[in-house]
């Protein structure tokens, strides 16, 4: 008890109390995607979205790129966060959202049931990865200590997991030190954090959400700077994913998995996030969720303020996945 | 959206944030720190009030001292003039007979003879100076006889003189004795005064000194 008192007169965060956080705790959020070479913001006020900033890694303060190299010039004047809820009159309490793209040996993904991991619930599952992933994972070798999430296989990002023993689950993870970097970020803005999610299961939870993936059995290939991530949903139910080089070694594997995963005319879509690869090696009836189509699949075209004041359409991917999440 | 990949550190510090038990504990502590502003505010003020008492202090000591070193050069001086303010007692006590007798002369109607006129000190009491006992004394006693004409106009000059006399003496002035004896040629007159010693002359034309400590 007296530790307790000692700890929270400590820690206490005044600045945030008096600036609003006594009476309310409905903030603002500040969603950043952070990948290999740029960071991307989706500011988001009570009501949604209301802003968006294109290329933050610019900035002095700009939070750490997704292999956790953090920008050492130092705030200056004001925050990062102040800046931009100063831009588009927002109140100074924010929270954070990280999306991040890390490279291919800091990520993890795998699809497993508790059954198969000798596990009897979540938190123990949890655990035992944090503890000692080779016993869950078999051939893990990573030396590098990582952090680990567990969601149900229909992506619910919002809900407690809790799924019978021979239900398959999502198990994702990053490296410790790339997470405590954002950590150590939000921090300095004197900001809290909402979530930590890696670019790809990001994508799945929304593609799961707003695609029709629970009329038809799905294949979703998420193309980054990174490599790509190919999954297989069976009527909204995550059933495979795996990590490949580019989208059409993901497509390739998908075709030679598909049988054995027993999909049913499975629909293929692409969520990539530039258009570099070349299409002629990726196949033809294929939903590409680009620009164009978003506006379809979403069910509007995303309005939002950049920093130069004008509203201005926003219908990349990204914005719009960056729009969902932070109503989650 | 359940906080994936968050330290469980930063998430007990989160709690901070938005649990209401904590929000209500820091919004009581911060009322109890503002009603502490004003014996705060109070205290200040007084440590500054008390350190300009120590300056103002430590300024009058050093004025103090100041003036110390200078009086001793006033030493010999101070010595002086306190003989002479030890002397004021006796100086007080005193007579001016010269203004009397000027008195006296205008007073003294033309057809009165005055044979003799005596001015005594009397009631004496002890005055110490330094370390000589001096007598100082309270009362003057003014003796004046003479002779007035068996008919004379206007009647009764001896007693008009008495009458103006003791007009001119000091308050708190007496006449003690004011005999008439009829001689076959004149009348014999014998008048007795007394006048206290430290009441003010001016009833004889005595003037005060412009500036009393001007030694």
């Amino acid at each position: 008890m007296f530790n307790d008192i000692k700890s929270f007169l400590q820690e206490m965060p005044l600045q945030h109390y008096l600036a609003g956080g006594f009476l309310s705790t409905k903030e603002p959020t500040l969603a950043f995607y952070c990948g290999r070479e740029q960071i991307q913001a989706l500011v988001a006020g009570v009501r949604g979205g209301v802003g968006y900033e294109t290329s933050l890694q610019k900035d002095n303060d700009a939070p750490p790129l997704a292999n956790g190299q953090a920008n050492l010039t130092g705030p200056g004047s004001r925050t990062l966060s102040r800046k931009l809820t100063s831009r588009y009159r927002l109140r100074r309490n924010v929270k954070h959202l990280f999306v991040v793209d890390p490279d291919k040996k800091d990520r993890f993904f795998g699809v497993d049931t508790l059954e198969r991991m000798h596990q009897k619930d979540v938190p123990s599952a949890l655990e035992e990865m944090h503890e000692n992933p080779q016993q869950i994972f078999g051939n893990w070798s990573d030396q590098a200590p990582f952090r680990w999430g567990i969601v149900n296989r229909e992506i619910s990002l919002a809900l407690e997991t809790n799924p019978r023993i021979d239900e398959p689950l999502l198990m994702f993870g990053i490296t410790d030190e790339i997470c405590a970097s954002y950590e150590s970020w939000s921090q300095t803005q004197g900001a809290s954090i909402v979530a930590i999610l890696p670019l790809p299961v990001a994508v799945l939870a929304w593609a799961n959400s707003t695609l029709a993936t629970q009329d038809r059995d799905s294949l979703v290939v998420i193309a980054t700077d990174q490599g790509a991530v190919s999954a297989g949903f069976k009527r909204r139910s995550l059933i495979y994913i795996s990590q490949e080089e580019t989208a059409s070694d993901a497509f390739s594997v998908l075709e030679r998995e598909s049988d054995d995963l027993g999909l049913d005319c499975p629909v293929r879509y692409l969520w990539a996030l530039n258009h570099t690869e070349d299409r002629r090696t990726i196949p033809e009836d294929l939903v590409i969720i680009d620009e164009e189509n978003i506006q379809r699949i979403s069910g509007a075209s995303l309005l939002l303020q950049e920093g130069h004041g004008k509203k201005i359409k926003h219908d990349q991917p990204l914005a719009h996945l960056l729009n969902w999440l932070v109503s989650q | 959206m359940k906080p994936h990949l968050i330290s469980k550190e930063l998430l007990g510090r989160q709690v901070y944030r938005y649990h209401p038990a904590y929000r209500i504990a820091a919004f009581l502590l911060c009322c109890f720190l503002l009603l502490q502003l004003p014996i705060v505010a109070w205290t200040v003020y007084e440590r500054d009030l008390t350190q300009q008492r120590q300056a103002r202090a430590a300024e009058l000591a050093a004025d103090t001292a100041r003036i110390a070193r200078e009086r001793k050069g006033l030493a010999d001086t101070e010595k002086k003039l306190k003989r002479l303010q030890d002397l004021a007692p006796i100086l007080r006590a005193r007579l001016p007979v010269s203004a009397l007798l000027g008195k006296l002369e205008q007073l003294a109607p033309a057809n009165l003879t005055v044979s003799r006129i005596a001015i005594d000190a009397e009631a004496f009491q002890p005055i110490q100076i330094e370390t000589g006992l001096f007598q100082a004394p309270r009362q003057i006693r003014i003796d004046i006889e003479g002779e007035e004409p068996l008919q004379s106009s206007p009647p009764d000059p001896a007693n008009k003189l008495a009458q103006a006399l003791l007009q001119s003496l000091p308050p708190g002035s007496k006449m003690a004795d004011n005999t008439l004896v009829n001689g076959q040629r004149c009348k014999t007159f014998r008048l007795t005064l007394f006048a206290p010693t430290n009441g003010n002359y001016y009833g004889l034309g005595v003037t005060k000194l412009a500036a009393q400590n001007a030694l």
